[in-house]
């Protein structure tokens, strides 16, 4: 007599298959490598609503955070086009950049330039990159990915203490460091074509990450495009189609967002939100917004002109006569040296803002 | 279970290890073994036979989901669950000589909102049930090789219709995909002395369609990303039959094909051990 086990295989529906990306998702005290850890990140008070927080699914560092990867030069990045989204950054002498074809399948990059210690983070599921510091209480770390999220946004844990933050929420809610706010710098998100225009000597993540993925694949099907979420958010904000991508200025925890068509016909805006005068330079064909505080030099508020059509870092001169990059640097002119300080802002999908800060304001809505 | 007669109980007693360890692109193995997801499961299983006709069969479980997360220079983790699995009863006709269909269900009986050690829910994946009504229908037979009379062509085809779990995550909808799957094999009697053993060889062609999801308003329920495939595996696997109503069995299921949707953990082995009973009725022993 013999046993049909066909019924087995249905009760174990989904144990022959586990998706790598599920969600797409806990952070442990350190223990050896033949010990696993029983328990996931810290318990303890957290700061944020706990019942809204999300296992993804690839559990702590199934998503594997990468630190101090390969670069290679422009013509050697082969795997990336033009319209490919990249994160720009330049420290001193070095440029780099972190395309998004990397964070779809590490989400975050631990790098040094020149002696400084940077972490870039990258939340599929939200569309945003953030630029962190890695020293906090006196000691360097390294970000690794949770696993978990919360409000289907990345939650990266510090590995100096073990500690979970949230990204769009920049700040640490649970563990040693809760309470501690992230210190962001500013990154230049944009597409490949735009970047490697305006630095041509940067350096671009490798795909040789020591790390089996194909990076060629975008490993969320129609996500950046398509309605629908993976992981439910405590707030929904129809507004503006979910996943367009927006350029969000945070200040007093209020969020105001600028769309890329809104920079259609003039790449440069001057605004003010809660208080505070600002200035947004963005351009939808070479796919970026970055913005920056009013700036003062002697009793003179400085006023912006548009220069060089965005095909070189040098894309403002203001009316003393200083050329100022896309960083906020003052490259030449009276004042040269100086620099513009950046708003608190990064690029998301619309739907990511609501969650963390409360409806936003929408610029010309 | 197979055809039996009427007034039997066939019992049995199964311990199932399904190891995904096994990285893959489409067809394509990366090297990448730090994840693993293990199941081990119980399970029961119990038939009945009505008539010449008809007959039912229940199955239960009871499943350990583990996760284990070996990343390159960080320290391992494992997360794990267990509870009871979800329940199927099938009710089988026969329509031929040896040749049976069958249409039943799958009942929601194994909990889908499990948390870590400190409260944070569960994916699906790591559920010991599914929180879903399926729906499932059955064909299966067996044919006697005329050349060699021991010898027995098995096939079996089932396709499960999955039904929604509509508290994933409490104000989620998720599914799994629907899946199929094929059995052919060949089975055999071979006697060694007083010892009766039932080798056999089969083939396991698997389909599954994509998760569903869904967890806004703003689109009906869709597809999951990274979910879905398709699979060869080959089954080796032997009895030993104790006595007419006692057999042992023990099978290995091995993957020699995969297509998956992007990128996913896919089966590497699954080994599966038991035992079955069989309990004529009186008027069988009268028969014997």
């Amino acid at each position: 007599m013999r046993l049909t086990n066909y019924l087995h295989s249905v009760l174990l529906l989904g144990t022959t298959k586990t998706s790598l990306i599920l969600s797409l998702s806990m952070a442990f005290m350190g223990c050896g490598n033949d010990e696993p850890d029983p328990a996931p990140s810290a318990g303890g008070d957290w700061l944020i609503p706990f019942n809204e927080v999300r296992d993804g699914g690839p559990g702590k560092d199934g998503i594997p955070a990468l630190t101090n990867p390969e670069f290679i030069d422009v013509g050697q990045a082969t795997y990336l086009n033009d319209i490919d989204l990249v994160v720009g950054y330049k420290s001193g002498n070095e440029v780099r950049a972190y395309p998004h074809k990397i964070f779809d399948w590490h989400e975050i990059i631990n790098d040094d330039l020149s002696g400084r210690k940077v972490a870039i983070t990258h939340c599929p599921l939200t569309g945003t990159s953030l630029g962190w510091e890695r020293e906090y209480d006196g000691k360097t770390t390294t970000f690794g990915v949770s696993g978990l999220l919360y409000n289907t946004n990345l939650m990266p844990y510090d590995r100096t203490t073990n500690s979970t933050w949230t990204q769009i929420g920049e700040l640490c809610v649970n563990g040693e460091l809760s309470g501690t706010m992230a210190e962001t710098f500013q990154i230049f998100e944009t597409e490949w074509g735009t970047w490697k225009t305006l630095y041509p000597e940067t350096k671009v993540v490798s795909t040789n990450t020591g790390h089996s993925r194909n990076y060629g694949q975008y490993p969320y099907g129609d996500y950046r495009t398509a309605n629908g979420l993976i992981f439910s958010v405590s707030v929904d904000d129809n507004r503006l189609p979910q996943k367009e991508r927006v350029h969000g200025i945070i200040i007093d925890k209020k969020v105001k967002v600028y769309r890329f068509n809104s920079m259609t016909q003039n790449p440069l805006i001057t605004d003010t939100f809660q208080g505070q005068n600002l200035t947004i330079v963005g351009s939808p064909e070479k796919n970026f917004i970055i913005s920056f505080k009013e700036k003062m030099i002697g009793s003179t508020v400085l006023s912006f002109n548009v220069i060089n059509d965005f095909n070189s870092p040098i894309i403002l001169e203001d009316q003393l006569g200083n050329k100022w990059d896309v960083f906020g640097h003052a490259t030449s002119g009276p004042n040269a040296g100086e620099k513009l300080e950046p708003t608190n802002s990064f690029i998301g999908m619309f739907f990511s803002w609501a969650p963390f800060y409360g409806l936003p304001e929408i610029y010309n809505n | 279970m197979p055809i039996s007669e009427e007034g039997n109980w066939q019992f049995s007693l199964n311990y199932d290890l399904n190891v995904l360890n096994t990285l893959k692109d489409g067809t394509n193995t990366l090297s990448d073994n730090t994840r693993k997801r293990t199941t081990h499961s119980i399970m029961t299983q119990a038939g009945y036979t009505l008539n010449d006709r008809f007959s039912v069969e229940t199955f239960f479980s009871f499943v350990r989901q583990e996760r284990k997360i070996t990343p390159i220079g960080q320290p391992a983790t494992f997360t794990a669950t267990d509870g009871i699995g979800d329940a199927v009863l099938l009710l089988k006709y026969q329509f031929l000589k040896n040749f049976q269909v069958g249409a039943g269900f799958k009942a929601p009986l194994g909990p889908s909102d499990l948390s870590n050690e400190i409260g944070i829910p569960l994916n699906a994946d790591l559920q010991p049930g599914s929180g879903a009504w399926d729906i499932l229908y059955w064909i299966g037979g067996r044919q006697t090789i005329k050349s060699r009379p021991s010898m027995t062509a098995i096939g079996s085809a089932i396709f499960r219709s999955t039904g929604q779990n509509k508290k994933y995550f409490g104000n989620q909808v998720y599914e799994f995909g629907d899946e199929l799957q094929i059995n052919l094999g060949i089975a055999d009697r071979i006697t060694l002395g007083s010892l009766i053993f039932d080798p056999s060889l089969s083939f396991k062609y698997r389909h599954v369609a994509a998760d569903k999801n869904k967890a806004d308003n703003t689109s009906d329920i869709k597809p999951v990303p990274s979910t879905g495939g398709e699979w060869v595996f080959i089954r080796p696997a032997i009895s030993y039959l104790l006595s007419p109503a006692t057999s042992f069995q023990a099978n290995v299921q091995l993957p020699l094909y995969a297509k998956l949707v992007n990128t996913q953990v896919t089966p590497t082995y699954r080994i599966n051990v038991g035992a079955t009973f069989l309990i004529k009725n009186k008027k069988s022993y009268e028969i014997d």
